[in-house]
């Protein structure tokens, strides 16, 4: 083989390292964080310490930002993401001649999928980058480690009250974004065609079921508790100011993924019809 | 008696360390100390090897005669409660008021009831000529407010040992007079200790019992107030005239 082929023919080993690199950082990266969640667990042991007086405040402060604040925001996101479903329904539906299904697919799309999702998206943007950078700005400027020292553990103070805000307000903002999305969609798909008021919301709470609010609850538990983890995470890791936009940004590049895979994952194993 | 505070023979040499090697000193109970010495002596692995953040590669060191490897969690927290830490770079919590920050160990796992936690609060920051700052941010206070309130924090809980480690860099004197006296009534208390870490030991000749200097990670001075100033000994001569002659090569 001739010394220029040789160069630019990947051998047996050098496709091995290509692909196995990329696999063990993941694979590293993984242990890394699982070794993180176990350090937090084993935290809680020092709960029983703690005055809850100490991170009320926090927890209530978190809880007007991730979901007060957001409220807004989450409401017209709601009803512009509701109206285009129906309108999207309403007209296409009757041309398979399954209209008769369009509440029970209003569920399905908004309630057990797009309120979920969508909440978490905004949760994420808004409030995970919130924390991710306060994190990494604290750590900076050596907050984190006055905590430290005055024997108060970060990962209680700072993780234990935005998992309780952040449960309670993703859940919260869920039933408002299924609420404002079928009554804003509602109102927008009037200006295209007309359904009784009646009839509309008389089918919706037909289709609905305890397990479309069972995937609510754990959804919004399951997002309430990976977001200010995995955004603690990497708010702990740049060691230089420079690298604080880069981890801000894995932060909520890896929620986001994180959330998306775990959303699909709850609807298969409660939706799934073997598993009925 | 027990000393306060001992180093016994430690070493570190963990890589992002400075180095130290066979420093032993002993702090007993009232007794004030200074740490000086040029850059990368070693000076700034001593406040993290007390404080517990650093273990030691070798040697021990020991709080009341016992050491303070392998504290439990009950254990460490005891330990962390004997000491108060003042450092160059405040760590104020920025999103909390002046008040919350030096009330925050407090509230999180002390016996004390609110009241009892703002009586401790107010007292500090009247002495300390802040208590019209206690609803203000970080944000919003002069540097000598900043090191007045990481001051009250450090000492909120009333810690028999305080160590301030470069804290009183880029400070005006005089807008920092209260506190000097505030610092002075400390280091008279015959129960407590005060450790600075500083390139400037002659500015804590009037509350400093025992001066210990390093360099190249060993002790090549240890004496009282009056070997500080009469020593001839070739570092600490080097030292005090700021000659660049001398047993210390300074790059």
């Amino acid at each position: 083989m001739m010394d220029d082929e040789r160069k630019t023919t990947p051998s047996g080993g050098s496709v091995a390292a290509y692909v196995g690199a990329p696999l063990l950082r993941v694979w590293r990266g993984t242990v890394d964080f699982a070794a993180y969640v176990v350090s937090i667990v084993l935290s809680f042991r020092s709960l029983r310490f703690i005055r809850l007086r100490s991170i009320s405040a926090t927890i209530l402060t978190q809880t007007r930002f991730t979901g007060i604040d957001a409220l807004p925001f989450v409401i017209v996101i709601a009803v512009l993401v509701g109206g285009v479903v129906i309108i999207q329904g309403m007209t296409n539906l009757p041309r398979f001649g399954i209209e008769g299904y369009f509440s029970n697919l209003m569920v399905i799309i908004i309630a057990r999928e797009l309120g979920p999702l969508v909440t978490a998206l905004i949760v994420i943007t808004r409030s995970g980058t919130a924390i991710a950078t306060e994190i990494a700005t604290q750590k900076w400027s050596r907050e984190i480690l006055a905590l430290e020292i005055a024997g108060i553990d970060p990962r209680l103070y700072i993780v234990i009250p935005r998992i309780v805000a952040f449960s309670l307000s993703i859940f919260s903002l869920i039933i408002f974004f299924d609420t404002a999305a079928f009554l804003g969609g509602y109102l927008i798909s009037l200006a295209t065609l007309y359904m009784p008021v009646g009839a509309f919301f008389g089918n919706l709470s037909q289709a609905f079921s305890m397990k479309d609010l069972l995937a609510t609850i754990v959804k919004s538990m399951m997002f309430g508790v990976l977001i200010p983890l995995i955004s603690y995470y990497y708010g702990m890791m740049p060691r230089s100011k420079s690298e604080i936009p880069i981890y801000v940004s894995r932060a909520v590049s890896r929620t986001l993924f994180t959330i998306i895979v775990l959303n699909v994952l709850v609807s298969a194993l409660l939706y799934f019809s073997w598993l009925e | 008696m027990v000393p306060l505070l001992e180093f016994r023979n430690v070493a570190v040499d963990a890589a992002g360390s400075e180095p130290i090697e066979g420093v032993s000193f002993a702090i007993a109970a009232g007794e004030n100390a200074v740490f000086f010495g040029v850059e990368g002596s070693g000076l700034k692995t001593v406040a993290p090897l007390v404080l517990g953040l650093e273990e030691p590669s070798g040697g021990d060191v020991l709080h009341r005669g016992g050491t303070i490897r392998g504290l439990d969690y009950l254990e460490r927290l005891r330990y962390k409660n004997a000491i108060g830490y003042l450092h160059g770079d405040y760590g104020l919590i920025s999103s909390l008021t002046v008040e919350q920050n030096i009330s925050l160990r407090l509230e999180y796992y002390s016996e004390y009831l609110p009241e009892e936690i703002t009586a401790i609060t107010e007292r500090l920051m009247a002495e300390l000529r802040i208590i019209d700052k206690r609803t203000a941010r970080p944000v919003q206070l002069t540097r000598s407010e900043i090191f007045r309130t990481a001051y009250a924090r450090a000492v909120v809980h009333d810690p028999e040992l305080l160590i301030i480690e470069f804290a009183f860099v880029d400070q005006s004197p005089l807008n920092i007079r209260s506190f000097m006296d505030v610092l002075k009534a400390r280091g008279a208390d015959p129960a407590k200790s005060v450790i600075f870490m500083t390139y400037e030991p002659q500015k804590f000749v009037d509350f400093a019992d025992t001066f210990i200097m390093l360099y190249n990670g060993r002790i090549v001075f240890s004496g009282s107030r009056q070997d500080f100033f009469d020593s001839d000994n070739p570092y600490l001569v080097q030292y005090r005239s700021t000659s660049l002659r001398g047993p210390m090569a300074i790059s």
